[in-house]
């Protein structure tokens, strides 16, 4: 074999080789450009992708409209799958700074006013107040204070008007805490939504003459 | 004659794997005998091809997307071809593949070190107890093979095969694409990093073979966005076995201070991985070390579940043992009977259907 057929073929395995990585490399960009773009249900999106509940169940969404309650001493699949505990009789207690419960609104209904926490804590004397702010879709609603031992509380939370604005119909409710939880067990019992003329807002009335 | 050892040390590990195996299990049928934990994916797989959507099976509502699909395709073909039962195929396949392990990690060591060091490798490897996942239904023994595979024909110009056997080790598992790491440490080593970085005229192959590493995964990824719509499938379904990524040395620290025993023993085969890792990278062995620190950290970083499978499996950490032993004939005798005594209490932990062992 003459130099200029060596080189020839030399020149061509480069040309070739070096092509080949470039359809590979627009190969590997067409599929990256699928990874950010899942063509799935709400459902698979929220437990897989997004890792919005604890558990998993085949109705994930709860729908929930003024007259709402959901029982925290049960397993709840809407929970975030960190910062919570497994339910007890107690309820189910917040073990991380931040968790979360992911529902969606029945925009068929009038949206919820109040929001009823009821929760149990327990703190070790001689600690500071541990304070929980909640969050409905990143709006304020308000905090939950702790400061003694308290076998049942009832706090009552607005539900902030732009949460649930444009008739929107998902809701994603967070707890939060700067304090540390390790001299705290606070555990949410249930949540109940109200609205002017459900029978949680007359619930709400009878809360505010006791006083609790 | 290189064949000879190491097909010797196959027949004399398998001979004793299946004895025991059917021994211990009342004598059931081979393929009953070790049917259990993922081997029920991978047959459901070869069987009935990719669910089409989560269901609740094996106790857990998942699909088996996460399993890839080089190996169940290729049980299945086999099965078609030879009309054997998928499960016997399937041990079959695994077997076949170790055997070849065996004779191509004997080339491989004896380019590394001596002759009776690669023995003592390659007989560590057969009486490993970990090889007990080379004769099930698994893709360990496919995984395996391929891994040596590449690393043999790259350490030896081949560039071309390294890259096609590697883009059929990213189809088989989802760790298979970052083979890419100890071929870029390879080609380093051939070729100078700024040669390679500026592709001059001789690095092309190799950084041909790079590339082509992860079309299998890539290929996967396509169908799975056609099939389920998400092209991550695989790794959002992992979800439904309450694996997700955290920092793997919590994970190692956690598993040290557990009260329970196989999770001691996984954080130790996982220290092993990360020790044994830097050691063989200040032997200069970098390829290698670096097979060892990427197969420890990243299972690692999702839990210690099934640590001593993914560790325990990797060859270099047979060649770390090997280095380790050699020249030392009272630790070298230990070391295998240890071996030995551990490998038949695989057997049994698996007959038995023992958990701790998936």
């Amino acid at each position: 074999m003459d130099t200029r057929t060596l080189v020839y073929d030399m020149i061509t395995k480069r040309v070739l080789l070096l092509a080949g990585i470039v359809l590979l490399g627009v190969f590997y960009f067409f599929v990256m450009s699928k990874v950010f773009q899942p063509d799935v249900s709400e459902h698979y999106r929220a437990y897989y992708i997004d890792k919005r509940f604890k558990y998993r169940n085949a109705g994930i969404i709860m729908l929930v409209r003024p007259g709402t309650s959901i029982d925290f001493t049960r397993k709840v699949p809407q929970l975030s799958p960190i910062g919570w505990s497994s339910p007890d009789t107690n309820g189910t207690r917040l073990t991380k700074s931040f968790a979360s419960i992911f529902l969606q609104r029945d925009t068929t209904s009038n949206p919820p006013t109040n929001i009823i926490i009821e929760s149990r804590s327990s703190i070790i004397p001689n600690t500071s107040q541990i304070e929980v702010t909640v969050l409905m879709n990143n709006q304020r609603a308000g905090t939950l204070l702790y400061g003694s031992h308290i076998p049942d509380k009832l706090q009552v939370l607005p539900v902030p008007p732009k949460a649930l604005g444009n008739n929107r119909k998902r809701l994603l409710m967070t707890f939060s805490t700067r304090n540390s939880l390790r001299s705290a067990i606070i555990s949410i019992k249930s949540i109940t939504f109200t609205a002017p003329g459900s029978p949680g807002e007359v619930f709400i009335e009878q809360v505010k003459r006791k006083g609790l | 004659m290189s064949i000879i050892f190491p097909v010797a040390a196959f027949l004399m590990s398998r001979v004793l794997l299946m004895l025991y195996a059917q021994q211990t299990s009342a004598n059931l049928p081979l393929s009953e005998a070790l049917y259990h934990a993922d081997v029920f994916w991978y047959h459901s797989l070869a069987e009935n091809g990719y669910d089409s959507e989560p269901k609740a099976q094996m106790f857990i509502y998942a699909a088996n997307w996460a399993f890839f699909p080089l190996y169940p395709m290729a049980v299945r073909f086999l099965a078609n071809v030879s009309d054997m039962q998928i499960p016997i195929t399937g041990i079959v396949l695994s077997n076949t593949a170790f055997a070849f392990t065996l004779v191509l990690l004997y080339r491989y060591t004896l380019q590394l070190t001596d002759k009776p060091t690669a023995q003592i490798i390659t007989a560590l490897m057969a009486i490993s107890p970990f090889s007990l996942y080379y004769s099930l239904m698994y893709t360990e023994g496919l995984y395996t093979v391929l891994m040596i595979a590449i690393m043999l024909s790259a350490k030896n110009n081949r560039w071309i095969t390294a890259g096609i056997l590697g883009a059929l080790l990213s189809a088989t598992r989802v760790l298979g694409v970052m083979i890419v790491f100890p071929l870029l440490a390879i080609a380093v080593n051939q070729h100078g990093f700024k040669q390679l970085l500026k592709v001059r005229t001789g690095t092309e192959p190799a950084l041909f073979a790079i590339m082509i590493v992860p079309l299998g995964l890539f290929a996967y990824m396509l169908f799975l966005y056609d099939f389920t719509g998400d092209a991550l499938a695989f790794m959002h379904i992992q979800w439904a076995w309450a694996r997700e990524l955290h920092n793997p040395l919590v994970y190692l620290f956690g598993g040290f201070i557990n009260d329970r025993g196989w999770i001691n023993y996984n954080a130790l085969l996982a220290l092993s991985g990360i020790t044994g890792g830097i050691y063989l990278w200040r032997k200069q062995l970098e390829p290698e070390a670096l097979i060892l620190l990427i197969g420890t950290f990243i299972p690692l970083s999702t839990g210690l579940a099934s640590l001593q499978r993914y560790v325990g499996t990797l060859f270099p950490f047979m060649i770390l043992i090997g280095l380790l032993i050699r020249n030392r004939p009272l630790l070298t005798g230990a070391t295998f009977l240890l071996f030995a005594f551990l490998f038949l209490f695989y057997v049994w932990s698996w007959t038995h259907g023992h958990w701790y062992m998936i």
